[in-house]
């Protein structure tokens, strides 16, 4: 076993998934994370105590409870992510990170609607919410301002812990990471919102934090959709992008590019995924001789792995011609045509099936 | 108009300036001075009525006393639960009372105060008695066709004796609540359930629900001794 691991360091696997210099952010944004979780729980609990027979709270309360996934997934996935692979998982568990972005861009995406849709209720149905007076320390207090008390608990440490979140993100490329810095923000906006509302009824205006909520729903909406576009896109392994969603990843191009500086390969056209916070993938080479092919492709392999840490377990493979698209190369049709290009063979399928029915 | 100016005001922090909460409808600007338009429906000892005139009850009372407060003139509306409920929902009421309790099933129609009184369905004891450590198959009495009677039988191995009238009982336990036991003579023994009684007002009338809710949380003695007085077998 001991000899297989050594072997495994030497080869173009790495024994480790992050460069030594991130590995101090990746324990700070694991630390990160634990708070939160802490943090959120105790929002939680005080809300649940203050929520009384008004619903101006509870889309603030259910959306604390939903923001407790993103760390969750976070943490589950930092866990496990660095596992060996094994002869079940063969590609080893960096794909937890994208299970986790999954999961935490959706329920993003499903906090914005549900705050939306309760919000449009509340419009529609005219709901006039009651706040009473609440007993406290033998004094009676308006509950808006308890209420407004513990929006603001729930409110202000999300703003840092947001703002530190991204900061992470950024140095680390981690998605899930951005997701839920994203969940942070759409935390205090609802906080903020729903004190808007609770002031809002204050002054008599039953209308206010339903508006306010629903113009917040929308920023969230959009925020759980791009995320929740980025984390499926991962998962069908469409072409690397930034953590934020917002670019492609240099990387194709840039291997693309070294691969024509290479004498002894007449084309060559990498083909990448994203594995959480890696990318792997096959780099296809037309090599124009076959004189020390092996040592040469072993020699290939080691300088574009040293190009970047996220490129981490790549092939290379001699090929006779090269037919899959690649940006930044000279991309040839695709050798077999695409469905749409014959819509007279599906339709014909379709009769077939009919045909084996009747 | 006022609304803008609150917020303005509340943004600049001079919160003195304006009430907070206020009513959107502006319930208790014009029941101060005015009149109070009370659903009521009968619940003894909470509301008593001849015909549809209210002639007693805790509650009554409260009512009578907090429009004392406000100034204004009671305007008695008599019916059913369901029907006082609607028309408070709609604004053709001010408050509904009648033995209503937080459990109450009307809470997505109207806001209920914070729970001013507590009271408990017990099993009324012989003081001289030492309390009995369980009911099993003791005889314990309690009114035909009352929660009290189901409570009993579901929540003990008490011997369940239904009876027409608990002032008939002239000894032993009698499963009642707690509020008629001094008239029985007897004293608290164990607990079958406990109910927190509410009065309802409108959904959102905030500044009116306030008022009520403070008038309301500052009297529990006084409460407790109406409830003693009006509570009779």
């Amino acid at each position: 076993m001991s000899d297989a691991r050594s072997r495994e360091a030497e080869g173009p696997l790495r024994r480790f998934e992050l460069p030594h210099e991130l590995v101090p952010r990746q324990r700070k944004a694991v630390r990160l994370e634990w708070l939160t979780l802490a943090y959120l729980l105790s929002a939680v609990l005080l809300l649940a105590l203050t929520l009384g027979q008004s619903q101006a709270m509870k889309a603030a309360w259910i959306e604390d409870m939903l923001s407790l996934l993103p760390p969750i997934a976070f943490l589950v996935a930092s866990a496990i992510r660095n596992r060996d692979p094994s002869a079940k998982f063969p590609w080893g568990f960096h794909r937890s990170i994208s299970i986790g972005y999954v999961f935490a861009a959706f329920s993003l995406l499903v906090l914005g609607a549900l705050i939306f849709l309760d919000s449009a209720m509340k419009l529609v149905t005219a709901e006039h919410p009651p706040i009473g007076v609440i007993q406290l320390f033998g004094e009676e207090i308006w509950l808006g301002w308890v209420m407004v008390g513990a929006l603001v608990y729930s409110a202000v440490p999300a703003v840092f812990l947001g703002r530190a979140k991204l900061k992470l993100a950024d140095d680390l490329h981690d998605k899930v990471l951005y997701a839920d810095a994203h969940m942070n923000k759409a935390d205090w906006m609802t906080a903020s919102a729903a004190i808007v509302g609770v002031l809002g009824i204050g002054v008599g205006l039953w209308w206010a934090d339903a508006v306010a909520a629903i113009f917040i729903s929308l920023d969230i909406i959009h925020d759980g959709w791009k995320n929740v576009r980025a984390a499926v896109h991962d998962l069908m392994d469409a072409r690397p992008r930034r953590h934020d969603a917002r670019e492609f990843h240099p990387i194709v191009e840039r291997i693309n590019d070294e691969l024509r500086k290479v004498d002894w390969v007449d084309a060559g056209a990498a083909r990448l995924r994203e594995e959480g916070h890696v990318f792997t993938g096959e780099i296809l080479v037309v090599p124009n001789t076959e004189e020390h092919l092996l040592d040469r492709l072993e020699e290939l392999a080691a300088h574009l792995l040293s190009l970047e840490w996220k490129v981490y377990d790549i092939v290379v493979v001699p090929v006779r011609q090269i037919d899959v698209p690649s940006p930044g190369t000279d991309a040839p049709s695709p050798a077999v045509p695409r469905a749409a290009d014959l819509p007279s063979s599906a339709a014909e399928a379709g009769s077939d099936s009919d045909r084996l029915r009747t | 108009m006022r609304a803008a100016i609150c917020i303005a005001l509340a943004l600049a922090g001079l919160l003195g300036a304006c009430r907070i909460p206020e009513d959107p409808d502006g319930t208790l600007d014009r029941v101060e001075g005015g009149v109070l338009r009370v659903g009521i429906t009968e619940s003894d000892p909470w509301v008593t009525l001849d015909g549809d005139v209210p002639t007693g009850g805790v509650e009554v009372a409260l009512v009578r006393r907090f429009a004392r407060e406000l100034q204004a003139r009671v305007e008695w509306v008599d019916g059913g639960e369901e029907e006082l409920i609607a028309a408070l929902k709609e604004g053709s009421l001010d408050l509904v009372i009648g033995g209503l309790t937080s459990k109450s099933r009307w809470k997505k129609d109207a806001a209920f105060t914070r729970p001013y009184v507590k009271t408990r369905t017990v099993v009324g004891v012989p003081p001289e008695s030492s309390p009995p450590d369980d009911l099993d198959g003791v005889a314990v009495a309690a009114e035909l066709g009352s929660e009290a009677e189901a409570l009993l039988d579901a929540k003990t191995d008490a011997d369940v004796r239904g009876v027409r009238d608990l002032g008939d009982v002239r000894d032993g336990p009698v499963a009642a609540h707690n509020y008629v036991l001094d008239d029985l003579g007897l004293a608290i023994g164990p607990e079958l359930k406990e109910d927190e009684h509410v009065m309802a007002v409108r959904l959102g009338e905030n500044a009116f629900m306030v008022r009520l809710e403070r008038f309301l949380l500052n009297r529990a003695d006084e409460i407790e001794r109406l409830l003693l007085a009006e509570g009779r077998p």
